[in-house]
């Protein structure tokens, strides 16, 4: 199983595979910590919004593929982005500082598999995204 | 809560604890650690809290030990807000610097100028005290047994703890340890 990591996905091309048209660029991804996974991929161009995971045909290294352009809907901005972890500090549910998150990464469903920090991928499961912290089981 | 060995046996200074932020399993930070309170048998019962950021002052609720998932050197981790109690009539629960600890025999050890918690299974005990020796030495470290009065004004110790003086933190567990086997096998 491939590692993907979330912030090469940055302006990946969206690709509709239906016209062969590109219906935008990839702004983000949503994560769901309560399942540890990305649940949505949020577009940049045209009207925005987000792509359910479940929607996607594959994401490919040049591009993610979907079958149709109606496979868009309407963004939250209330659910936690990956970027809003990039530059945040790790914490583990015992209270320790492990450093300064520098990636997260995927696997082909969508789920968290590890949290960079520097050269240490952190595979402890993700409790959460927010405001202060990124916070992972600890090891 | 279960640990790592290494990680049970960490010392903390109470004072050290003071600022320490609550973090919510969701990342969030929701508090700090004002105060450290005690329970009379001498473990940690939780923390009074100030607010997050410099102009905010302190909380009516206060953190339960029973309410903390994990307690870290650079957070305390809560499940969420619910964590944070009431505060019911809790003082400020046996602040201790500034007093005075004396052998059972008389001898004045030195004044408290810190406390010492190790993270146990059971919780946060208080082992020690940093003290003051009133001769103008630098501090040292007073271990006390599993349980223990704390009062206003003066602390008395079995005067064995004498023997089991520290230095610094470092070798301060072991004295901790040392010593309360020694009264365990004094009262057998």
């Amino acid at each position: 199983m491939s590692r993907i990591s979330l912030k090469s996905l940055a302006k990946r091309k969206i690709v509709d595979t239906s016209t062969a048209e590109t219906i935008g660029k990839v702004a983000g991804v949503v994560i769901d910590p309560s399942i540890q996974a990305v649940t949505h991929v949020v577009v940049k161009g045209g009207d925005g919004g987000v792509i359910p995971f479940a929607d996607l045909i594959n994401v490919g290294p040049d591009a993610i593929t979907v079958s149709a352009a109606s496979v868009v809907t309407q963004d939250d901005p209330d659910l936690p982005r990956a970027k809003d972890a990039f530059g945040t500090r790790l914490l583990d549910d015992a209270g320790t500082d492990l450093g300064t998150v520098d990636d997260l990464y995927m696997d082909d469903d969508g789920g968290i598999v590890a949290v960079q920090v520097g050269g240490t991928q952190h595979e402890q499961p993700l409790l959460g995204i927010g405001s202060y912290a990124v916070v992972i089981r600890r090891a | 809560m279960s640990r790592p060995p290494q990680e049970r046996r960490l010392l903390t200074r109470a004072l050290a604890v003071v600022g320490r932020p609550v973090v919510t399993v969701a990342g969030e930070d929701i508090a700090q650690i004002k105060d450290v309170v005690f329970t009379p048998g001498g473990d940690v019962e939780g923390f009074t809290l100030a607010g997050r950021g410099m102009f905010s002052g302190p909380l009516k609720e206060w953190l339960p030990w029973s309410s903390v998932h994990g307690f870290g050197p650079d957070a305390v981790i809560v499940q969420g807000r619910s964590a944070l109690m009431e505060r019911k009539g809790r003082g400020k629960g046996g602040d201790v610097v500034g007093d005075d600890v004396l052998t059972r025999s008389g001898t004045i050890v030195g004044t408290v100028v810190d406390a010492v918690l190790r993270l146990e299974d059971r919780g946060l005990d208080l082992v020690g005290y940093e003290v003051e020796p009133s001769t103008g030495e630098g501090t040292r470290f007073v271990p006390l047994p599993d349980t223990i009065a704390v009062t206003e004004g003066r602390l008395v110790v079995p005067d064995q703890a004498m023997e089991f003086l520290a230095n610094d933190l470092a070798g301060f567990a072991a004295a901790v340890d040392s010593f309360r086997s020694r009264l365990q096998e004094g009262q057998s």
